[in-house]
């Protein structure tokens, strides 16, 4: 489990996050949710290691986060944030094989350099985000989509089939169109329920939420207002109140998927 | 071919100036070029110098008077504020801009050309002289360069063979750059009596080393400056392709004071001598 | 690289795939060959096969081996240690059109160098004919650290600020370098003007081994963290996800391609496009794996400037060209051609 304790963030005079305590749980999907501006990607930083909170601390199976090296932390969580410009003309496969580098053992090794067991692994990591056509393409000349789905096929080939594995991804389907905006999110509760990863989103879609989701953390101005199973989290009360929508549009007969 | 009108054009500003000193004679002089500022010195009229430019370091006292910049980076505002009444200055000043604004601004200028050869200082001497109303002492100077020109002639007659020689300008480090034709390092080193290494190009370029042993000079002669810049004769010799040419391996690298080597001004038939004597002593 | 196995050549591409099978072949040839030109070609012959079966007269064999092959050599490495270097820092800031000059090594050598031939009258026979080299690679190195403190100072050491600390850190040398060219007279200004148009004209043996010296391990350095660079390029939050300790990569390649520039710049003064050029063919031709783009890049820009120098010993002979007018002569025209290849949107495929 990767828990975050009080966490707080001193940035441009606000606390982002504001003494935040989360917790992150293998085999369940953990959605993020709230207005922009809210912290949503600073807490997926924070809990990801990559910020350091200023006060309180994050912690994985009961150790700070500070204690793992950059490699053995790489080998249990995977990360995909929100753009990655590459502006270098990078093949498909080679992005994807990137995603292998902290398995890669020794000096002649370092770097994304595939074995057979690698190369069946971005095989399959491509199949499953439905990008295995694209496998021989210049990733900078790919669509948004398309590159959105071959980064995540990096993510998952990074803590490939691994039980103790976590998954941060921050807006995963902002890019995707209806079908792989589906297919996506069920492959990643698919790798919770049945491998036992921990899954971590940040999403804007509430539908998506309540539909994959099995609890959600609701920020409002760097504060949790609620955290915990989706039903009692994502409420018409609390959307009214922290969205300042009407509910009719997440909760509306008409409107729900 | 740009002599003769050069000539004339001085010819004729003498004239005009000369006509307006006679009533009024020059009493504060700019001086710009180190052969310019060595006449006046040798005509015994430096007390009238009331600037000149960092070229002008010969004789020493030079060096103490007011500096108005090089004389290529001119300002009009520091000439015009020594309220010079005579600017006697070397076609090389500049930049041209500057040289016109001093016109304009209703100076009295007078151009000399940089002299090439004896005849050239000779007649430097005397619109320096006539400028300056020194025409008395400029027969002596020129009596006593008569004298060190016939000495110079007949030590050149005396050669058996016209070395040749390649001068070094400097040396830092890439190519080494070498005077062509055209240069006043050609002048004087055929005035010397030698004959220049380099035939193949016009002016100051580095030359490639492989081209100093291709071309086998006898000789190699540099400024004093350039050789402590080269890190002296060791440096030099240590330079690629230096090794390779007789003149290294005989030890005939010859350093001189660059304005006396090449200023072309009152001292230049003397320093012919000396590198007609350092030539011959191989 | 991806084992191609599972990759299905699109036709027409088989150049590429022979390429990608040893993609250090191509490259290598080209060296060799332009290494025996250069070494045959010159104000003085030497013939290739008089050279092979070692008939040489006196003069040949000393110029041989007194000017030629160090000249040569040194092309070889400068050429290398330039590509390289260019190869990392257009890795480093994610950015094909970044060279060493963003971390000011070119501005503050010449700085320095503009300070001993203006000022330094007296003190620049201190190291004879290495003064000027000595002067380079302190103040290129100089520069460095000076950009390298400003852009710890601001507390996160990203790449943006380093290009805007060195963009403010080139612009003040180059102030100084310009004030000090307006101070000079003209044999001075002659001198700066030459240096900073390179040349290796002064090559000798202990500047071949001195460059090598610093560039070869510099190069071994870059090649084993070539996969880092790599990911780097999807960003660096992103690297550091993947277990890369992206502040001890930064600083890797920073430090080894100033050395590597710092050493090509003291003896060669400032040779363009080497640096920008290399790296960008072998992209287009090879592909962007840094494990094999530094070392193609390495054996390509060797090729290319040796050549380059070559033509510059030759044309004008027996004066020479500034051989970074060479460079940019060839240079200049292939980038443009590249701009409008990326811009027509067939760059990299």
């Amino acid at each position: 489990m990767i828990r975050a304790e009080a966490i707080s963030r001193r940035l441009g005079g606000r606390d982002i996050p504001d003494a935040v305590t989360t917790a992150v749980r293998p085999g369940q999907v953990t959605a993020i949710v709230g207005p922009n501006g809210a912290g949503k990607s600073t807490l997926l930083k924070c809990l990801t290691g990559a910020l350091r909170p200023d006060r309180g601390a994050v912690t994985l199976d009961g150790r700070p986060l500070d204690a793992f090296s950059l490699g053995a932390l790489a080998r249990r969580r995977a990360v995909l944030s929100q753009s990655t410009p590459v502006t270098f003309p990078f093949k498909v496969t080679e992005i994807v094989a990137m995603g292998r580098n902290p398995h890669a053992a020794g000096p002649a090794k370092r770097s994304g350099d595939a074995h057979a067991a690698d190369v069946a692994i971005i095989r399959r990591a491509l199949d499953d985000v439905d990008a295995w056509h694209l496998h021989d393409r210049v990733f900078p000349t790919l669509s948004g989509g398309e590159r959105q789905r071959v980064q995540l096929a990096r993510v998952l080939a990074q803590v490939w089939r691994q039980d103790d594995a976590y998954l941060f991804l921050d807006e995963p389907t902002s890019e995707l169109d209806l079908k792989h905006q589906h297919q996506v999110l069920a492959l990643v509760r698919t790798l919770a329920l049945d491998e036992g990863a921990g899954v971590c989103l940040v999403m804007h879609d509430l539908n998506l939420v309540r539909r994959y989701a099995d609890r959600a953390v609701l920020m409002q101005d760097g504060r949790a207002v609620a955290d915990g199973p989706v039903a009692e989290t994502v409420t018409p009360d609390n959307v009214a109140t922290v969205f300042e929508v009407s509910p009719d549009l997440v909760f509306g007969d008409r409107l729900t998927v | 071919m740009k002599r003769p009108i050069l000539s004339f054009l001085i010819a004729a500003a003498v004239a005009v100036t000369a006509t307006t000193a006679w009533a009024e004679a020059p009493r504060r002089v700019v001086s710009i070029g180190g052969a310019v500022t060595e006449i006046i010195y040798a005509l015994g009229a430096e007390k009238l110098i009331a600037g000149c430019d960092t070229t002008s370091y010969f004789p020493k006292a030079a060096e103490k008077l007011p500096k108005i910049g090089y004389m290529r980076a001119l300002s009009a505002e520091g000439i015009l504020s020594l309220r010079p009444d005579l600017v006697l200055m070397t076609d090389e000043a500049g930049p041209p801009a500057v040289i016109e604004q001093l016109r304009a601004a209703g100076l009295n200028m007078i151009s000399v050309a940089p002299g090439r050869t004896l005849d050239g200082v000779r007649e430097n001497i005397r619109t320096v002289a006539v400028a300056l109303g020194r025409e008395a002492q400029a027969a002596d100077i020129l009596t006593a360069l008569a004298r060190d020109e016939a000495a110079l002639v007949a030590a050149v007659d005396a050669m058996e063979s016209h070395p040749k020689v390649m001068f070094i300008l400097q040396h830092g480090g890439g190519a080494p750059m070498v005077a062509g034709t055209g240069t006043a390092a050609d002048s004087i080193i055929r005035l010397a009596g030698g004959k220049n290494a380099v035939t193949g190009y016009r002016g100051y370029k580095p030359l490639t080393p492989e081209s100093a042993v291709v071309l086998q000079p006898d000789a190699m002669l540099i400024t004093d400056q350039g050789l402590k810049q080269a890190g002296g004769k060791d440096g030099l010799m240590a330079a690629p392709g230096v090794a390779l040419t007789p003149a290294a391996q005989a030890g005939r690298i010859h350093a001189m004071d660059s304005l006396l080597l090449l200023g072309f001004g009152p001292r230049t038939a003397t320093a012919a001598l000396d590198l007609n004597r350092m030539l011959r002593a191989e | 690289m991806m084992p191609s196995a599972e990759t299905s050549s699109p036709p027409g591409a088989r150049p590429r795939a022979l390429l990608r099978r040893s993609p250090l072949a191509l490259p290598i040839l080209l060296l060799a060959a332009a290494l025996t030109g250069a070494a045959t070609i010159g104000a003085v012959p030497i013939p290739l096969d008089a050279l092979l079966i070692g008939d040489l007269t006196d003069q040949q064999e000393a110029v041989l081996a007194a000017i030629r092959l160090p000249r040569v050599l040194l092309a070889a490495v400068v050429g290398a240690a330039l590509a390289v270097s260019g190869a990392a820092m257009q890795g480093l800031f994610r950015n094909p059109l970044a060279d060493p000059g963003l971390i000011g090594i070119a501005s503050g050598a010449a700085l320095a160098v503009a300070a001993v031939i203006v000022l330094a009258g007296p003190l620049s026979g201190l190291f004879g004919l290495y003064g000027l080299a000595v002067a380079a690679f302190a103040g290129g190195l100089a520069t460095c650290v000076l950009i390298f403190r400003f852009t710890q100072l601001t507390g996160a050491f990203s790449v943006t600020y380093m290009l805007l600390a060195g963009i403010a850190v080139n612009a003040i040398a180059g102030a100084g370098t310009g004030f000090l060219t307006y101070l000079s007279d003209d044999q001075q200004l002659r001198a700066l003007t030459f240096w900073t148009m390179g040349s290796l004209g002064g090559a000798l043996w202990p500047a071949v081994v001195v460059v090598a010296t610093v560039a070869v391990p510099a190069t071994v350095m870059l090649v084993r963290h070539a996969g880092e660079i790599n990911i780097l390029l999807l960003g660096e939050d992103e690297a550091r996800h993947l277990g890369v300790d992206t502040d001890r990569l930064k600083r890797v390649v920073i430090v080894s391609a100033a050395l590597s520039v710092g050493a090509a710049v003291a003896v060669s003064g400032i040779i363009g496009f080497v640096g920008l050029v290399v790296p960008h063919l072998v992209r287009l031709t090879i592909g962007p794996d840094h494990r094999v783009l530094i070392p193609a890049s390495a054996v390509l820009g060797a090729a290319l400037l040796v050549v380059a120098d070559t033509c510059a010993r030759t044309i004008v002979a027996p004066a020479e060209m500034p051989v970074g007018i060479v460079t940019s002569l060839i240079g200049g025209p292939f980038f443009l051609w590249l701009l409008l290849k990326q811009y027509s949107g067939r760059f990299g495929i």
